[in-house]
């Protein structure tokens, strides 16, 4: 275990920059656009008091939506990530030295695997956080200047921050498990075809959707299930929609009861061989890794 | 030679890349506490031998590492085993004291404090990035963190390649003065062949993937002598059928191998070769010899 947290230790060390240092640049950035926005601007709501909501389903919803642009954030960064790291040794001529380690290939592979799920969504979720609390703090110059818009409490802010936060890391972490055979297919093939692999990732199953598109121009046959399942794939399985009708409808565990919406609707059994396809492409590639010296 | 058990050994250890054989079935055996130079030209198989030892690739044959399948095992040898191939492959995105951190995390053999006191007196300072060393500052750094794992066989591959004379002359100082002990197996390979000749206690000599000689250090004298030869005695000393001969400055050295020194001696000075002349005897020997350890 603890050589386990070393190595996902070592894999922030090397891929902090893009889950550590960028975002506290976009958040720096984004305050300071907000604050210049608010600040200098002379923007007038026109809308009646009756038609805004109360100040925490706001609150409520603003937090439930940095969780989701930072889940962007984190997927795409992943991605990059994914793209890289399981090549990383080779490509910065560290393999033999990772080597001389006592740990099997196949636990550097896991670890890098592991760190996705833990440190990086880690980092993500308290830059979810941080935003939150900014946003907070937006909305109480919002109420101050405009007062049409109501803030809620510190109190209620803050039950609110620990309710929604509380769900928004679990959507991280559902959303890292969903999409974990996506990031796992980049992985396996950077592991051979190293930085080839991102066209690639797009490349390789859009030839078999055009010539899946093709076949059914041909045979007038309808569907495409190649096409249809990878679209519903990286649909995700959150229904936004959904999602703010329950934060603005339940005064009360709102977030819990989008939680629960969440597990019901996720389909587990496509989630059980997504993760199963990662656990073989991170097997497979620590056997191709087992057998690789040459940086 | 010892009654130490094998540290290593090897029976028809062959190894191709494609149509291209590297090693031609080589049969070795590396006793416990000897300091071994695997010597050969570039191309000989050196790093593929010490590759096919470290687990790190698959070969044909038979070979066993401390009583472990080291390509089955890498990860379980590694406990006992350190090595350094390349000083250049340290993380660069560490710094000294996370490097060591992760090591000591990561590695049950490895003692800090050990690491730590072979970089007292250095300008290696914990703070310091990876990235930021100088290749000599690399060398003694990665030399620190093997030198403090407790390991039984430690391997170098070309460890001072790149390094100037005063940081390859420390590296084997302190490689002999503070690691090498009694159970440790040392094997080495390089192309500086005589800064490590004092140091040796074995030699094995590679030549297109097969062992041209392997014995120890101190049979040397034993079995090759080096004479230059009197201008008037060179016929004679053909006739004794010499190994190798060269010319210097209107010189003639030749080598012979399992001739008595009551032959040799009256022929001219007789001598020991040194490990770069017996070296470059036995690359360069046009009888086809293969094996011949």
């Amino acid at each position: 275990m603890r050589a386990m947290t070393a190595l996902i230790e070592r894999e922030f060390y090397e891929h902090r920059g893009a889950f550590l240092y960028a975002p506290i640049v976009l958040l720096i950035i984004m305050t300071i656009a907000i604050l210049f926005a608010m600040l200098s601007g002379h923007g007038e709501f026109d809308l009646p008091p009756t038609q805004l909501p109360l100040g925490d389903a706001v609150y409520r919803v603003g937090v439930a939506g940095t969780f989701l642009v930072w889940s962007v954030y984190l997927i795409v960064g992943l991605f990059f990530y994914y793209a890289d790291s399981f090549s990383a040794d080779r490509r910065n001529n560290t393999l033999l030295f990772w080597k001389s380690m006592p740990q099997s290939d196949l636990k550097i592979l896991t670890s890098k695997a592991l760190s996705g799920i833990t440190v990086f969504l880690g980092l993500i979720s308290v830059f979810a956080i941080v935003t939150a609390v900014i946003i907070y703090g937006v909305l109480l110059i919002a109420s101050a200047l405009f007062p049409v818009i109501t803030a809620p409490g510190p109190i209620g802010a803050l039950w609110s921050l620990f309710q929604t936060g509380i769900v928004g890391v679990f959507f991280l972490a559902l959303t890292v498990l969903w999409y974990a055979p996506g990031l796992a297919w980049v992985a396996g093939l950077s592991t051979l075809f190293r930085r080839w692999s991102i066209p690639l990732a797009f490349l390789i199953p859009g030839t078999v959707i055009l010539l899946e598109y093709l076949n059914t121009i041909r045979s007038s046959v309808d569907g495409r299930p190649v096409a249809d399942f990878l679209a519903w794939r990286f649909e995700g399985f959150l229904d936004e929609t959904q999602a703010v009708t329950i934060l603005f409808g339940q005064a009360d565990n709102a977030p819990f009861a989008l939680l629960r919406a969440m597990l019901t609707t996720i389909d587990w059994v496509q989630m059980g061989i997504g993760l199963a396809f990662t656990a073989v492409v991170v097997y497979l590639a620590s056997e191709y890794r087992r057998r690789r010296i040459e940086a | 030679m010892t009654d130490l058990p094998a540290i290593a050994s090897a029976r028809g250890l062959t190894k191709s890349f494609g149509r291209k054989t590297v090693l031609h079935g080589i049969d070795f055996t590396i006793p416990a506490g000897r300091i071994y130079g695997l010597l050969g030209l570039n191309g000989a198989g050196k790093t593929t031998t010490l590759n096919t030892l470290l687990g790190l690739t698959d070969c044909g044959g038979q070979i066993q590492v401390l009583g472990l399948d080291p390509f089955r095992h890498r990860a379980k040898l590694m406990n006992d085993v350190a090595f350094v191939s390349d000083v250049a492959s340290l993380p660069r995105y560490l710094k000294v004291r996370q490097l060591f951190d992760l090591v000591s995390a990561i590695h049950p053999r490895f003692d800090r404090q050990t690491a730590e006191s072979f970089l007292e007196g250095t300008d290696l300072k914990p703070g310091l990035k990876i990235k930021t060393l100088s290749k000599g500052m690399l060398a003694q750094l990665h030399l620190a963190v093997v030198m403090a794992i407790d390991a039984k066989l430690l391997v170098l591959d070309e460890p001072t390649l790149g390094l100037d004379i005063v940081y390859r002359k420390r590296f084997y100082r302190r490689l002999l003065e503070d690691y090498m002990a009694e159970d440790r197996t040392l094997l080495i390979t390089t192309h500086q062949v005589d800064e490590i000749a004092q140091i040796l206690t074995d030699i094995m000599f590679l030549k297109d993937g097969a062992i041209i000689l392997d014995m120890p250090v101190d049979e040397i004298g034993e079995r090759f002598a080096q004479v230059i030869v009197d201008k008037d005695r060179l016929a004679d000393a053909e006739k004794l059928g010499p190994i190798y001969a060269e010319t210097r400055f209107g010189q003639t050295a030749m080598v012979f191998e399992g001739t008595p020194p009551e032959q040799l001696e009256p022929l001219g000075q007789v001598s020991t070769p040194s490990l770069s002349d017996l070296f470059v005897t036995m690359v360069e020997r046009e009888d086809g010899t293969r094996g011949e350890a």
